[in-house]
């Protein structure tokens, strides 16, 4: 009896040890803040959904280098265009083959018809996958691809030709975004075939470094290594993304190697993961920017003088010392300082309460008004905590005399919410996906974005508008970072939204844990992360 | 005995029929906004219940039923260890109490019962996470199993599907999957063994009194083996009934430890229902616990009279 009681307390103390370690070395356990609730980055507007999978089971014609942030070859091995802008032409890589899953096996390797499938469903209305999965696009509605590319053709099997309507600075960057995803166009047929074709989006299959091997919703994705990977040199034989939306969780998981990558750790963090020997705190400038979007179609902030109150009443840095612990900066603008369209010469003006009050006056609401703001529930990657930066806005504006109700809603609830334009105000925010300043502005403030409920200002500006779009087809980069100056100051004389705070980007892990880059556009890539 | 069991599944039947009705009305006033007729509604209600039929989640597109499945293995997991911590420590400590009644054991038992009883689960599973997974390091801070391994459940019960797949590291898996165990049945175990340990303690001081433990004590018979061998054995049947009762009481803080420990059961699924507001699955997931613990506790009760027959005095007595 002895024996065994010494016997199973040792067993349960030296826990695995032995023969495992091989399994460990071989599998990566990430800690992700929010499960993603589609396997198609096509239908994504939250990091969380883009971090699991947009580079694990995906890839796209092309990848913007992290290094010279310029477009390199991925899908397409070289890519032309034409002297007028308007024809692009794109030469496919010879092999690359898909995953073969519990539910598909793939008879060819990729060609064309792939490319044409999966961007014929994003821009053609009329397309049998256009209105599966809801029939949103938030990305691409909000760029107004559908309006921009007249069509997608095959000019034989390994060449694809996009005809645009007008000439695009920002096409050849959207194509390297998260969203710009190829998917299977064999496999698509074999689900309509079969009448079920929304599990394009639930059961994936792709050319990434991995597949999809079992979900459990809300708790876990593990993703198998793809064998026939293009790349090659896939270290991980599986990736293991674990669901834990509590922050404090995710960091005591990677303290004790239940977890070896943590995602957005919370600023508070910080500390204790630098003192720690075993762990490792990456940070990278992030283009990004936390806002508090006002509904500019809803009484009472359709009148301007109530959003310039607002903004008057509001402390970023109060928020930046309380939510981000000082790490990253108040926002002037919504472009961060980093982008080469942020405009130097404005600047948000300094809170004042007494001003506040007179516009408020002014606008006859001397006596304020009740409000209600949303909040996302969890960490976003532009707010590591969107509640306290909530309670925080609630306080200053109590002293104008402005009652605010926060309501705290669950993404998938949220965007409801926002498509239907039924918000007086929301905490939200945008990380960018290519160093493009259209990428930042195109989403948030957009008029096609509207629809796609990441306008959540829902502020259709026609000067804005002009502006935003002549800067696409500037032919000249002096000329695009008059128009973005010009856009910046539209914003900053209406004031849409109010821009928060820009963070930067993070990421902790384990010692054990190599060559894991944190790119600073984007969602979590982990193709070539390998473990000692 | 007939008429007993024909009054304790009466008991049974009539529980569960009003508890179909208080769901339907719910789901009527809520869902339907009142309108439409509400019996034939309930009636098909009925039907699809008693076909399996629990709705479909609108969280993932599957049957619920599918998920009671999934996720109830998990919560009777960790219920189950928590029972039998609650027995292997509170039988031992419970009869000490009872033996060593009015000096210093026995009051700082009952202080610990006490204690034991008020500590907030969810508190104390925190700062046992922080003492054996943050600060020494010895276990796992939330899960079911390390996510390294790949388990497919058959049981859902993880101690024992870890042992019979076919996984070329099923040994270890086994052993991670008890360590993961370890804290939130420990955490568990504390309200029902303090429970246990009054219930033993005030049992036996019962049977202590009695004229035959006397009789056995002055016949020379060590202290000892007077206590094991005729005061529990008589007093377990009295404590047993009570203890039965205690599964309500289990399964509710077990839905609490599953949110601190990250524990794929019902509880926590539940809550993510209810986040989701996915009401098929939060309609189904309390009508199957309460069913649960309604048949539970039922059966405890049919259970014990049927090996303790003595017990049937009780019931002709009330028959009146």
């Amino acid at each position: 009896m002895r024996f065994w009681l010494c016997w199973l307390s040792a067993l349960l103390l030296t826990g695995c040890d032995t023969g495992d370690r091989q399994l460990a070395k071989e599998s990566l356990l990430y800690c992700a803040e929010g499960a993603p609730f589609t396997f198609n980055p096509q239908l994504a507007a939250a990091t969380q959904t883009l971090d699991a999978t947009a580079h694990q089971l995906y890839d796209r014609l092309l990848d913007i280098d992290p290094e010279t942030l310029q477009p390199v070859p991925a899908l397409a091995l070289d890519w032309h265009r034409s002297d007028d802008g308007l024809h692009y032409r794109f030469t496919l890589r010879p092999g690359v083959q898909f995953h073969h899953t519990a539910w598909f096996s793939p008879s060819r390797p990729l060609n064309a018809d792939d490319v044409v499938f999966s961007f014929q469903r994003l821009i053609d209305n009329t397309h049998p996958f256009h209105g599966v999965s809801g029939g949103h696009y938030p990305f691409f509605d909000s760029i107004g691809l559908g309006g921009l590319v007249k069509r997608v053709r095959a000019l034989g099997p390994r060449e694809v030709e996009f005809e645009l309507r007008r000439p695009d600075a920002s096409f050849i960057g959207n194509l390297a975004t998260d969203y710009a995803v190829v998917l299977s166009a064999e496999y698509a047929g074999q689900l309509l075939a079969a009448g079920t074709p929304e599990l394009l989006d639930q059961q994936p299959v792709g050319t990434g470094p991995f597949y999809l091997a079992q979900y459990r919703l809300d708790d876990f994705i593990r993703y198998h290594r793809h064998p026939g990977y293009w790349r090659g040199g896939v270290k991980l034989a599986q990736l293991v993304f674990d669901i834990t939306p509590k922050s404090s969780k995710r960091l005591a998981k990677l303290l004790t190697g239940e977890c070896d990558v943590m995602a957005h750790p919370g600023a508070s963090q910080m500390a204790v993961i630098k003192s720690h020997p075993e762990l490792v705190l990456d940070q990278a400038t992030g283009m990004n920017v936390s806002v508090l979007a006002l509904n500019t179609q809803k009484a009472p902030f359709n009148d301007v003088r109530v959003r310039k109150a607002l903004a008057l009443a509001l402390s970023r840095n109060d928020i930046l010392q309380a939510v981000y612990f000082g790490i990253g900066s108040e926002a002037e603008s919504v472009l961060p300082p980093v982008s080469w369209g942020y405009n130097p010469n404005l600047l948000m003006p300094l809170p004042d309460a007494e001003r506040a009050r007179w516009l408020l006056a002014q606008a006859g609401l001397a006596k304020g008004f009740d409000m209600t703001l949303l909040i996302p529930t969890g960490a976003r990657s532009f707010n590591p905590d969107g509640l306290k930066t909530g309670q925080l806005i609630q306080r200053r504006l109590e002293e104008l005399g402005i009652r605010v109700r926060l309501q705290s809603l669950e993404e998938q609830i949220l965007r409801r919410e926002l498509m239907a334009g039924r918000q007086d105000a929301v905490l939200t925010g945008w990380s960018a996906d290519t160093p493009d300043p259209d990428n930042l502005l195109h989403n948030l403030l957009g008029c096609q974005a509207i629809a796609a409920g990441t306008n959540a200002s829902r502020w259709c500006h026609p000067l804005f508008e002009q502006q935003i779009n002549a800067a696409r087809r500037a032919p000249t980069l002096n000329e695009r970072i008059r128009h973005y100056h010009l856009a910046q100051e539209l914003i900053y004389q209406d004031m849409p939204l109010i821009p928060l705070n820009h963070t930067l980007k993070q990421q902790a892990y384990r010692r054990s844990v190599q060559d894991l880059q944190l790119q600073p556009y984007g969602g979590v890539v982990l193709r070539q992360a390998r473990k000692e | 005995m007939l008429i007993y069991l024909l009054r304790r599944f009466n008991l049974l039947f009539s529980t569960l029929l009003l508890l179909t009705l208080l769901a339907y009305a719910l789901e009527y006033r809520l869902l339907h906004q009142g309108d439409g007729d509400f019996w034939p509604g309930y009636l098909r209600f009925m039907q699809a219940l008693l076909a399996g039929d629990f709705g479909i989640s609108s969280a993932t597109g599957l049957p619920v039923l599918g998920a009671l499945g999934q996720y109830f293995p998990a919560t009777l997991e960790l219920c189950l260890a928590a029972f039998v911590i609650s027995l292997v420590v509170g039988v031992p400590v419970g009869t000490l109490a009872a033996v060593r009644q009015g000096r210093w054991q026995d009051t700082l038992i009952l202080t610990g019962t006490l204690v034991g009883y008020s500590v907030p689960v969810f508190w104390l599973g925190l700062l046992l996470v922080m003492l054996f997974s943050l600060h020494l390091g010895w276990l796992p801070v939330s899960g079911q199993l390390s996510l390294l391994y790949e388990i497919t459940p058959v049981t859902g019960i993880m101690t024992i599907d870890t042992l019979i797949t076919d996984h070329p590291y099923r040994w270890e898996a086994f052993v991670d999957a008890l360590r993961h165990l370890v804290l939130p049945a420990l955490v568990l175990a504390i309200v029902p063994t303090t429970e246990v340990i009054r219930q033993i303690r005030s049992a036996l001081l019962e049977v202590l009194k009695q004229n035959y433990i006397r009789a056995a004590l002055t016949k020379g018979f060590s202290e000892a083996h007077v206590v094991l061998r005729h005061g529990l054995r008589n007093a377990l049947p009295m404590a047993i009934p009570t203890l039965g009762l205690q599964f309500g009481t289990v399964l509710t803080s077990a839905m609490m430890t599953e949110i601190v420990f990250d524990w794929p059961g019902l509880g926590r699924w539940l809550v993510t229902s209810i986040s989701l507001q996915d009401y098929a699955a939060i309609k189904g997931g309390t009508l199957a616990i309460a069913t649960f613990i309604i048949v539970a506790s039922v059966s405890m009760d049919i259970l014990s009279t049927l090996i303790y027959p003595s017990r049937r005095k009780a019931i002709y007595a009330g028959k009146g």
